[in-house]
């Protein structure tokens, strides 16, 4: 899993690469831990991501949660496998997903 | 006791010599009343002749000679002890008597006395008696009177002859003169009756007094003993426990006897009891090393459950006493073949046993030494007909399923035909020899039959096609392939469990007979087969994926979900199942379905349950559990199970895709 950071006006668009699993969920969630100060929209570009275990989940959920007082976060280009986990989570209702 | 039938008894006699006592002295009261009565009789006809004799030389017509006449009669009277004699004078047209002379003795009867003195005429009926005595019927002249002034004999005889004063002869009258003698013989029966009933008194005291002594006597001898007797058979099995004590034998009658027979039987009884508890002790034990046998027995059997690397193997034999004569056993070969034989022994009990374990360790160490299935009866036979001195036989079937060549070589030594069990039921008929044991230089052949991935083998010995009802019809073989062609694609197990049910529904009540021995061999279909043995660490779930990756055919919507199910279970294991570090187990099984199975000796943990509801979920607090929850939503189906001291959790998804599906 790779991660790519752009910050552009307090508006962070991080390009996430590869699998978000077990094994690279705490590497995701401390690279979004170091970016929530610094911007106000979060917006976590998913199109290179193909798989998604609950780990994954997690760390999305709980950025959501975390710019919920900003101006939120934002799930774009997400597969439709991953689209699929998120949607069985139920989650979808909440997050914030671009078509 | 109440209903002692000695007390009845003593009743019974003590009755019965009253009614005899009363019957014999009334008996004897009549006999001796008739006596006097003769003998009373008797004399006042005497006396009565006398006072004809007497009566003659008076005159009737003069009132002294009467009155002196009724002086003489009185003082007759009184020394013939009579009640009164008198002599009167009967008028028959008138139908009037008239007392002439009339003497009374001491006892006479006051009526009499009051209405009979000389002189008075009574005018009345003339009582036949008296009748009698004037035509000269002596036999009928006999009055006796029984009133309440006593018990009084009359005898009346006739004076037909008077003095003739003027010649002083005698000549017969024509007058009607009755000479009347009576005697009251209530007097003597009186007293007769006072020493009758003295007698009778004393009788019936001493009757009385020896029917008690004789009841006595009847208690002490005999209904003493029988109560004795009694109360010892009644609590005998209380004395028992206690220790027996024989009955005491007193003298020589019937209680001394039956108190012999009493102990007799109560020895006899000890003895049996002794000889049944020690019979059923040696049962016990027999039986009890029959169960170890059977044990030691079963302990010679492959497990009945055997997951193997592409293969599943289900079987049981179920005997039908404490040991049998049936065996299944399996083995996987170093070169992945898997050797299959079900045998059962001519014969059951003991003797099939012992030869049932030199058959199935024969055949385990043919198998391993690698024969091909002709050579492995061909062997087994000639070494088991070598020491067969009692000539015993065994049925047996011998195969080699070929996982990389899905070929199945078997051969029959006289066994029940097995079937494949593919999309038809095939049985298996080629390469059918005689049963080993007995001859041996037989040769066996061997067959060759295809056995695609998915299908089955089911071996079983004849315990199931010949099990009998109570109307001694076999359940058959027909009966049987009907069953197993219900079941073409079931579990091992399954199938067992319905050839089981049909058997039961057939069989009923009827005892089983025979051992009855099953063995289902399936090829897993795909047939995919790796285990993983690994330690909980998080990193290693690479090596999961990497293993995965290699399933065939997969498609990369189905590999992602087998790698999110394997990482939630994997991690969840990692995270909380040691406190440190442990060892996992995965075993990954493919073909139309894949089946993931972990195993974990860490907490006994359930994933399958309280798995989250997502309605309800709480999106704003921890998400724990999610892992779990998405597992469940992604499989066709789980099991979890904690046995041995262990977690397996088995997850099945069917690999047909949806869009094929």
């Amino acid at each position: 899993m790779t991660v790519t950071t752009d910050n552009n006006d307090k508006i962070c668009t991080m390009t996430i690469e590869g699998r978000i699993d077990s094994l690279t969920s705490a590497e995701l969630s401390q690279a979004i831990a170091e970016q929530i100060p610094s911007c106000n929209k979060l917006i976590l570009d998913l199109s290179g991501v193909n798989y998604v275990s609950s780990a994954g989940i997690r760390v999305i959920v709980a950025a959501h949660r975390e710019m919920a007082s900003k101006e939120g976060l934002v799930l774009r280009g997400l597969s439709s496998s991953v689209k699929t986990i998120i949607s069985l989570t139920g989650f979808q209702k909440r997050l914030n997903i671009e078509d | 006791m109440k209903h002692s039938v000695f007390r009845r008894i003593t009743l019974f006699i003590l009755i019965a010599v009253l009614v005899a006592e009363l019957a014999t002295m009334a008996m004897a009261f009549k006999v001796i009343y008739d006596l006097n009565l003769e003998r009373n009789l008797n004399s006042i006809k005497n006396h009565s002749h006398t006072l004809v004799e007497l009566g003659r030389y008076y005159n009737y017509d003069n009132p002294d000679s009467t009155s002196y006449l009724s002086y003489t009669l009185e003082e007759y009277c009184r020394e013939a002890n009579l009640a009164y004699a008198y002599i009167e004078e009967i008028d028959l047209d008138k139908s009037t008597e008239t007392y002439l002379a009339v003497g009374f003795g001491d006892n006479t009867t006051e009526v009499a006395y009051q209405q009979r003195y000389p002189g008075v005429t009574i005018k009345g009926e003339i009582y036949k008696e008296k009748l009698a005595a004037l035509n000269g019927d002596t036999e009928h002249a006999i009055r006796h009177e029984v009133n309440r002034y006593g018990d009084t004999l009359i005898y009346y005889s006739q004076l037909d002859e008077l003095l003739d004063n003027d010649t002083g002869r005698v000549v017969p009258t024509n007058r009607n003169l009755l000479v009347g003698v009576e005697v009251n013989i209530s007097d003597v029966m009186f007293s007769f009756a006072r020493s009758f009933i003295s007698v009778v008194g004393l009788t019936l005291i001493l009757a009385i007094l020896i029917v008690l002594i004789f009841s006595l006597i009847l208690n002490h001898n005999a209904a003493k003993p029988a109560r004795k007797i009694n109360e010892r058979i009644s609590s005998f099995v209380e004395d028992y426990s206690k220790g027996f004590k024989p009955l005491e034998i007193k003298g020589k009658g019937e209680f001394a006897e039956i108190s012999r027979s009493f102990n007799t039987m109560a020895q006899n009884i000890d003895s049996y009891l002794s000889n049944i508890t020690a019979l059923n002790q040696e049962k016990h034990k027999r039986r009890a090393e029959l169960d170890i046998a059977g044990n030691i027995q079963q302990g010679l059997l492959s497990p009945p459950h055997c997951d193997g690397n592409g293969f599943t193997i289900d079987a049981c034999m179920l005997v039908a006493k404490e040991v049998g004569g049936d065996l299944y056993d399996y083995l996987v070969l170093d070169d992945g073949r898997v050797f299959l034989t079900v045998a059962d022994v001519s014969g059951k009990g003991i003797s099939a046993a012992l030869f049932m374990s030199r058959a199935v360790t024969l055949l385990h160490m043919y198998a391993q030494l690698g024969y091909s299935p002709a050579k492995i009866l061909t062997e087994y036979n000639k070494t088991l007909a070598a020491q067969n001195p009692n000539g015993l036989f065994i049925t047996t079937f011998v195969a080699i399923y070929d996982p990389d060549s899905k070929k199945l070589i078997y051969s029959n030594a006289g066994h029940n035909i097995p079937y494949i069990l593919s999309d038809t039921l095939i049985p298996l008929t080629q390469a059918h020899g005689m049963a080993a044991g007995v001859f041996d230089d037989e040769c066996y052949e061997e067959a060759t039959a295809d056995f695609k991935d998915g299908d089955g083998l089911f071996l079983y010995t004849d315990g199931v096609n010949e099990a009998g009802n109570s109307d001694e019809a076999l359940f058959g073989t027909e009966a049987l392939e009907d069953v197993l062609r219900g079941c073409l694609s079931a579990e091992g197990v399954d199938i067992m469990k319905q050839v089981l049910a049909q058997l039961k529904d057939f069989v009923g009540d009827a005892a089983r007979s025979d051992d009855i021995t099953m063995l289902v061999f399936r090829s897993k279909s795909g047939a995919f087969h790796r285990e993983l043995n690994l330690t909980s660490r998080a990193e290693l779930l690479s090596t999961i994926y990497d293993t995965i990756a290699q399933i065939p055919d997969l498609s990369e919507e189905m590999r992602m979900n087998l790698e999110l199910i394997s990482e939630e279970i994997f991690i969840n294991i990692c995270s909380y199942a040691y406190e440190d570090e442990g060892s996992v187990q995965v075993i990954i099984d493919a073909g139309d379905e894949a089946t993931l199975t972990f195993i974990d000796s860490g907490k006994p943990f359930d994933p399958t349950r309280e798995v989250i509801s997502i309605d309800k979920y709480n999106h704003d607090q921890a998400i724990g559990g999610l892992g779990r929850y998405l597992t469940m939503q992604l499989c066709d189906g789980y099991s979890y199970e904690y046995s041995d001291g262990k977690n397996k959790l088995t997850i099945r998804k069917s690999l047909i895709s949806s869009e094929k599906r």
